[in-house]
């Protein structure tokens, strides 16, 4: 009897510790996520991912590559429950972001955390 | 007239006149008679211009609206009088950037599509032997946008400036105030410009207007130059290479990549032997699906592409499209030819972490922020640099390395050699940790054992 208990007991301390450390973790990540920021130049809803510039200028510049890829991913939060259809060309959004950085040109970011659409 | 094509130089070295927005610096202008009375411009060395502007080595511009007389007064000499209309005011020539060589022969003013208005000194006669070289000030207006810290604005009308530089540090302290923008603080404030620190522009760039690589003009918030992910560390520290077609550089190449659904990237790979070439993985196997095609040229410097060769094979780390993992970002690419035999190759190499640590490297490509590149689908459209930083590794991982090398997007498969060796030990992959390290997949006894067995090098 006292061995069930004893194993209960662990099972309830793993669970809370799973859920703690889960959030931990978590919170470890949001703390080291950076951001950048920039102006929406295309919207792929099939490839789920935006091309951004950094200038203003250079988003109705048909002939610009674009500075940098956000792949949207089902764990990316939007600001106001948004998705990946809220964003068109034009608008500026501030992206959180881990992982690295592809230094292809145009760049993409590895893991995309979140999209503010301002 | 003679009909036959003499290589001559023309111009005059003063900037007289007009709106000055990027910024110029001193080449070397040689001019040829074509047919037409027009002049051919070749702009044969970038000196400083480099830094900020797309005026590439061997560029031709074509001036169809001025007027020229090119007259031999004896032999082996030519006098050539180059003026546009209203000498003496201000114009802007508006000249083909793109497509300098297609206007040949247009009447007037031609800006074509994707094509930068430069703005050209009016011109005086200048008399000079043939092959005689004087040098002038090229101011840039347009879109091929600096890139470096500098935004020079203002409306240049000193006559009396005699030199690049010194029209250089006169726009600087007359356009107007400078405002130092604080990415982290947001804050902005005014900046004393003091001229000794501008008395080059090369020492101007180098070192960063403020020190901490950011300034900018007033009325230009600098704003949107923050949500620039940090790729450069600190200052930036690459330096241009102009020697492409040497070594260890001639072997690099820079790879125009269209990916499945013909959206085009940038990126670098480098030859490891005749026919394949390392690169990143994701410069392969773009998105969700191998690239649908590759051209690579190497020696590739301005608008002169130099050998050219196409991907035939692609190969990469199965495992990196899912772990996205530097360690995994390695990729091959088997050409259609052989460029090696011109090129020549790379060595690469794996080593002990000791000495990895101890070694200085350089990692050198094709960043995206310099040169000119365009998201039309032929490589005509392009207009290239070569830039390489230097210095130590700060982390050495077992199947990665990081660094503080400045590099920039389009770097992608750049090589990471040994400066003093050439050997090269790690394929360059982006950002690590923005604003504090870059990195790169380390090529490892696996990676090089893997190599060897599919032929990719011996």
């Amino acid at each position: 009897m006292s061995k069930q208990i004893v194993i209960g007991i662990a099972i309830v301390v793993v669970a809370i510790a799973g859920v703690f450390g889960i959030r931990y973790v978590r919170d470890q990540r949001n703390q080291n996520a950076f951001s950048m920021e920039g102006y929406v130049k295309s919207v792929d809803v099939e490839s789920q991912r935006i091309l951004i510039c950094y200038d203003q200028e250079l988003v109705n510049d048909e002939t610009y590559m674009g500075d940098c890829y956000i792949p949207v991913e089902k764990k990316t939060k939007f600001s106001d429950g948004k998705d990946i259809t809220s964003i068109h060309p034009g608008d500026y959004v501030i992206v959180e972001y881990t992982g690295t950085i592809q230094e292809t040109f145009p760049s993409e970011i590895t893991e995309t955390v979140s999209i503010t659409i301002e | 007239m003679r009909k036959r094509k003499l290589a001559v130089v023309l111009l005059s070295g003063m900037l007289v006149g007009g709106m000055l927005r990027g910024t110029y610096g001193t080449i070397t202008v040689s001019a040829m008679e074509s047919e037409n009375h027009q002049i051919d411009v070749n702009l044969t060395e970038a000196v400083s211009a480099d830094v900020h502007a797309p005026v590439m080595e061997d560029e031709v511009y074509t001036i169809t609206d001025a007027t020229v007389v090119a007259e031999q007064t004896e032999e082996n000499r030519l006098n050539v009088t180059v003026t546009n209309e209203g000498f003496a005011t201000i114009k802007e020539w508006s000249i083909s950037y793109e497509a300098a060589y297609d206007i040949i022969g247009a009447e007037g003013v031609e800006v074509l599509d994707n094509s930068d208005v430069k703005t050209l000194a009016p011109t005086q006669a200048v008399s000079l032997e043939a092959g005689e070289s004087y040098e002038f000030c090229l101011s840039i207006a347009g879109t091929a946008e600096v890139t470096s810290p500098y935004r020079v604005s203002g409306v240049f009308d000193d006559q009396s400036l005699t030199s690049c530089d010194e029209a250089y540090v006169d726009a600087l302290l007359t356009s107007s105030d400078f405002v130092e923008y604080d990415c982290e603080t947001q804050e902005e404030r005014l900046i004393t410009v003091n001229p000794e620190d501008l008395a080059s522009v090369d020492e101007a760039t180098t070192r960063g207007y403020n020190g901490k690589g950011r300034s900018f003009l007033v009325g230009d918030t600098g704003k949107d130059d923050c949500a620039n992910p940090n790729m450069i560390i600190g200052s930036d520290n690459r330096t241009r290479v102009t020697a492409v077609k040497s070594s260890p550089y001639y072997p690099i190449g820079f790879l125009y990549i269209t990916d499945a659904k013909n959206n085009h990237y940038v990126g670098t790979g480098f030859l490891i032997s005749e026919n394949y070439m390392l690169t990143a993985a994701h410069c392969v196997y773009m998105d969700t699906s191998a690239a649908k095609s590759i051209q690579v040229f190497f020696g590739a410097n301005g608008t002169s592409y130099g050998v050219k060769a196409d991907a035939k094979t692609l190969g990469w780390c199965s495992s990196y499209p899912k772990t996205k993992s530097i360690a995994n970002d390695w990729g091959y690419i088997k050409l259609n030819s052989t460029p090696g035999k011109t090129c020549g190759w790379a060595s690469i190499g794996y080593t002990t972490d000791k000495n990895m640590k101890a070694a200085s490297y350089t990692v050198c490509g094709y960043p995206g922020d310099k040169g000119s590149y365009s998201s039309a689908s032929t490589m005509g459209h392009q207009s290239v640099q070569m830039w390489k930083a230097s210095g130590k590794l700060s982390g050495v991982y077992s199947g990665y390395v990081t660094y503080a090398m400045d590099t920039m997007g389009g770097q992608s498969g750049a090589p990471v050699y040994n400066s003093s060796t050439n050997t090269v030990y790690a394929i360059h992959h982006g950002v690590d940790d923005p604003g504090r390290a870059n990195g790169g997949a380390r090529i490892t006894k696996g990676l090089y054992t893997h190599l060897i067995d599919i032929g990719a090098c011996k």
